[in-house]
């Protein structure tokens, strides 16, 4: 069941890919920064209590989205956008230039419990990532990203406000690039497929 | 048979209705209704979901809609994401405006219906009520079903008929 699913939509991403093909530049607002700026180290854990830090993110590329699981909207929205963007960047890289998709959680008290859940529901790969406080917004720091959490009203209840865009790590571990929402799937894999090209083959 | 005798029935009711109320055009079903609703599968232990339709006001009168309830959930919000200076923001709307002969679409990454304290755990193909009200009083039924965002792509835009 799952696998016809899978190869239907692969068929409907080729299918989208051809129809979007001259359009993809104006669908996707992402930024390369002119000189990769190393992330400063932290100290998380993964959804499954593994130790997670900026060591984590080396050897292989990152797409780093902060959120939270009590977010209905925008965080599952993206999250649903970067699984298509990573199933359709298989058509276009190596598989061992996939990158992780890493889900940043900056609401640690509602989050913990649920995390895993809450990520796995859009891939078995992607990773859900939180910790304390402290070393959360150390991460967001050097993901040149923030999160507000407003304070709690009368009945307990508070927001939370974070950074719209996803942080593209590269493999040593630096931030390399942003990407702004919307994340259509097929201009944002092209954008970063040629990125991860730029880094493979340097002209 | 049956069918037949129920539509005479109700067409017997709309008649008298009309006849009781001057001012009746269409019933507020005909006039405002809710479209292609549905609510994205979430795990069990997720506390907060999303739904999402589009508001069709077939009526020459302005509508708007002011608060929203369903017997699956404890609490049901009008809620409307944006990014403000690079910034995810999501906030509780007091009214939704349906202005006349026009539609809105609630979708993902805008207006949403936000369902919170779900009572039970939903599968995918389950309906959910929703039931919204007008700032007349006047309820809207919606049946919203249960999917799976990838399963057709809520976020493709105009490449969305490709998905199928």
């Amino acid at each position: 069941m799952i696998v016809k699913q899978r190869h239907i939509l692969a068929a409907a991403a080729v299918v989208a890919a051809i129809a979007c093909a001259t359009i993809a530049a104006a669908r996707v607002d992402g930024v390369i920064l002119d000189r990769a700026a190393q992330v400063q180290g932290f100290t998380l854990e993964d959804h499954s209590g593994k130790p997670f830090t900026a060591d984590s993110l080396k050897g292989h590329w990152s797409l780093i989205l902060a959120g939270f699981t009590d977010c209905p909207d925008v965080c599952p929205f993206t999250l649903a956008n970067l699984e298509q963007v990573v199933a359709e960047l298989g058509l276009r890289v190596r598989p061992d230039h996939l990158p992780a998709v890493i889900f940043l959680a900056v609401d640690p008290d509602r989050d913990r419990a649920n995390l895993k859940d809450y990520v796995v529901q859009f891939h078995p790969d992607f990773i859900g990532v939180t910790g304390a406080i402290d070393e959360i917004d150390r991460a967001l720091k050097g993901l040149d990203a923030v999160a507000v959490r407003s304070k709690p009203d009368a009945r307990g209840n508070y927001s939370v406000s974070h950074s719209a865009a996803v942080a593209v790590v590269d493999p040593q571990g630096r931030l390399a690039a942003k990407i702004n929402p919307p994340f259509d799937p097929p201009p944002t894999a092209e954008f970063l497929a040629d990125l991860f090209r730029r880094r493979v083959e340097p002209r | 048979m049956i069918r037949t005798r129920r539509r005479f029935l109700v067409t017997a009711g709309a008649v008298v209705g009309a006849a009781m109320s001057a001012a009746v055009e269409l019933s507020a079903r005909e006039r405002v209704s809710a479209e292609n609703a549905w609510v994205p599968w979430a795990p069990p232990t997720v506390e907060v979901h999303a739904a999402y339709m589009t508001i069709v006001n077939r009526s020459n009168e302005d509508q708007s809609l002011v608060s929203a309830e369903s017997p699956d959930y404890q609490r049901v919000e009008l809620h409307s994401s944006s990014v403000k200076n690079g910034v995810n923001e999501m906030r509780g709307l007091e009214r939704v405006a349906v202005p006349a002969n026009n539609r809105v679409t609630f979708e993902p990454g805008g207006l949403h219906l936000m369902l919170i304290g779900p009572k039970r755990p939903r599968a995918v193909g389950d309906r959910v009520r929703i039931v919204l009200r007008l700032q007349n009083g006047e309820p809207v039924e919606v049946s919203a079903i249960v999917r799976r965002r990838n399963a057709e792509s809520p976020v493709g835009h105009d490449h969305h008929g490709a998905h199928q």
